[in-house]
């Protein structure tokens, strides 16, 4: 039994660390939003082990950066996460928030919250926004949560954040071209 | 200053790309009673100066605090302030007064005003999986107030109205709100789509520079886009914006070349919003201020309603948000 026991939580241990890694929701349904080569590994260059056609649908189980380890019938491999849409079936009206989705139903409770709430939330249309007063004790306490820059410092250095030189990456590519993406096999 | 007044209105007007018509037009206008301009060349391109944006964002964020309160839970506000401080010390802007809040919606959205105020709706913020993809949201609108997004959108549509604020020179203040208001209009025109792009792009290097995994942004596009326009949630949100999935064709071709030399970064744990936690309460009146401030002359208390049509503040087109122009 004690053994058992072991055995069972270096089971939940595993499980945790690869939820952790997947970067939360676990064996989401992906689509895949172009043609593309699954790489062997989460990097561009990586050698190519299948290709997945656009359309074609599979299951995330992790995530790395910019990259998606995607199950499809018997194809495991990485592809880049620009390539793919998650959700179970093609874009569309909601259908990526489907009660028989994963997504759906990980996400299906607190969504039920927001659908009833969208009643209550019409203080956020633009129309309600126009009626909205400045209201001065809610600036007065946001003030008082502002963090001065030694805060701020102290508070990164103790959750182990160091700041790193890395330059803008330039003015986003003009709208309507299609340079091809690590993995396109476009 | 007559110098830096004739130079300013045309270079304005060429910053902003208007038509030659509109820019005749605009030439009989003295702008110097619009901008306090020449100070700096910033300042002089700019046409507004911080401290005007500070006050009008002051004024958007108080009156987006009126429609959706702080949600009341300290120890969060103060670790949000926090984070995004952090964040916003990696840009260009790391001085101005910084202000990070989360507001008690369940609408999924992220505002910025001008000056530094960011406002995280709590829908959003119980989404997102880890502190990175905190960062991110919040590194996205700090990219909005550090690349002055609102403010030149605001700047394009007073000088296509300035026939108007020529009525009210001699009213600083109504200047002012003349100017954010007729910014609504050009919000609600949806001119500056690209202004979204360049925030996740810019979204994504701060959040590298502060530490964090600068893909965490990306995840929470594709959230987004899984949940689909039928969530009402993000009703608002799809309503006015460009699609998550079109945020995600952009910034994938504009990280593709750079994607070596972007760092792993960390996701970090996410403190979650305190259970049971509702609106958060002034302890007492105050009494109202914001662009008011700006008014040489004192001024009458705050309108307790906005004028119907004419040159209120209008937050819900002004504020940049997340998915917003």
């Amino acid at each position: 039994m004690p053994f058992l026991v072991r055995k069972s939580s270096g089971w939940l241990a595993a499980i945790a660390l690869l939820s952790a890694f997947a970067g939360g929701a676990f064996a989401e349904p992906v689509t895949l939003e172009r043609d593309s080569a699954v790489l062997a590994e989460p990097r561009a260059g990586a050698g190519v082990i299948g290709n997945l056609s656009k359309g074609a649908t599979g299951d995330a189980v992790a995530r790395q950066g910019a990259w998606v380890q995607v199950k499809a019938g018997a194809i495991t491999g990485w592809l880049y996460s620009f390539n793919v849409r998650f959700g179970a079936v093609s874009p569309g009206a909601g259908e990526g928030s489907g009660a028989g989705s994963v997504l759906g139903r990980v996400f299906a409770p607190r969504q039920r919250v927001n659908v009833t709430a969208t009643i209550g939330i019409r203080g956020l249309e633009e129309e309600d926004l126009k009626q909205a007063r400045f209201d001065a004790g809610q600036m007065q306490q946001l003030d008082g949560f502002a963090a001065t820059r030694e805060q701020a410092e102290a508070r990164a250095a103790t959750a182990g954040l160091a700041a790193v030189q890395v330059d803008y990456l330039g003015q986003p590519a003009a709208a309507g071209s299609s340079e091809p993406v690590p993995g396109s096999s476009q | 200053m007559t110098l830096a007044r004739k130079w300013c209105l045309p270079a304005l007007f060429f910053a902003l790309g208007l038509s030659a018509s509109a820019a005749a037009f605009a030439q009989t206008i003295d702008l110097n009673r619009i901008f306090s301009i020449g100070r700096d060349a910033v300042t002089a391109v700019a046409g507004v100066s911080d401290e005007e944006e500070l006050a009008m964002g002051r004024e958007i964020a108080g009156r987006m605090l009126g429609a959706a309160p702080l949600v009341n839970d300290a120890a969060l506000q103060s670790y949000v302030n926090r984070v995004g401080r952090w964040v916003a010390m990696q840009s260009e802007r790391p001085g101005l007064p910084w202000r990070f809040a989360v507001i008690d919606t369940a609408s999924i959205n992220a505002f910025a005003a001008p000056g530094g105020y960011v406002l995280v709706t709590r829908g959003l913020y119980d989404i997102l999986d880890n502190e990175a993809q905190l960062a991110g949201v919040l590194a996205h609108e700090i990219g909005h107030i550090v690349r002055r997004h609102h403010v030149t959108v605001m700047q394009k549509s007073a000088a296509l109205s300035a026939g108007a604020q020529l009525a009210q020179r001699d009213n600083r203040s109504a200047l002012v709100n003349n100017m954010i208001g007729t910014g609504a209009e050009v919000f609600a025109r949806g001119l500056d789509k690209t202004a979204e792009y360049e925030a996740d792009a810019i979204g994504v290097v701060l959040t590298a520079r502060a530490g964090y995994n600068p893909f965490a942004l990306i995840d929470v596009l594709h959230k987004l886009a899984a949940r689909g326009a039928a969530d009402g949630s993000l009703a608002l949100l799809f309503k006015t914006h460009p699609l998550p999935g079109e945020r995600l064709e952009q910034l994938g071709e504009a990280l593709t070349p750079h994607l070596a030399r972007l760092p792993a970064g960390r996701n970090l744990e996410i403190r979650r919003v305190a259970a049971g936690a509702g609106p958060m309460r002034a302890a007492q009146p105050l009494p109202a201020e914001g662009a008011r401030g700006l008014a040489a002359q004192p001024q009458q208390p705050q309108p307790q309603q906005q004028p119907k049509g004419g040159s209120g503040i209008d937050p819900s087109q002004l504020l940049r948000g997340l998915f917003g122009r």
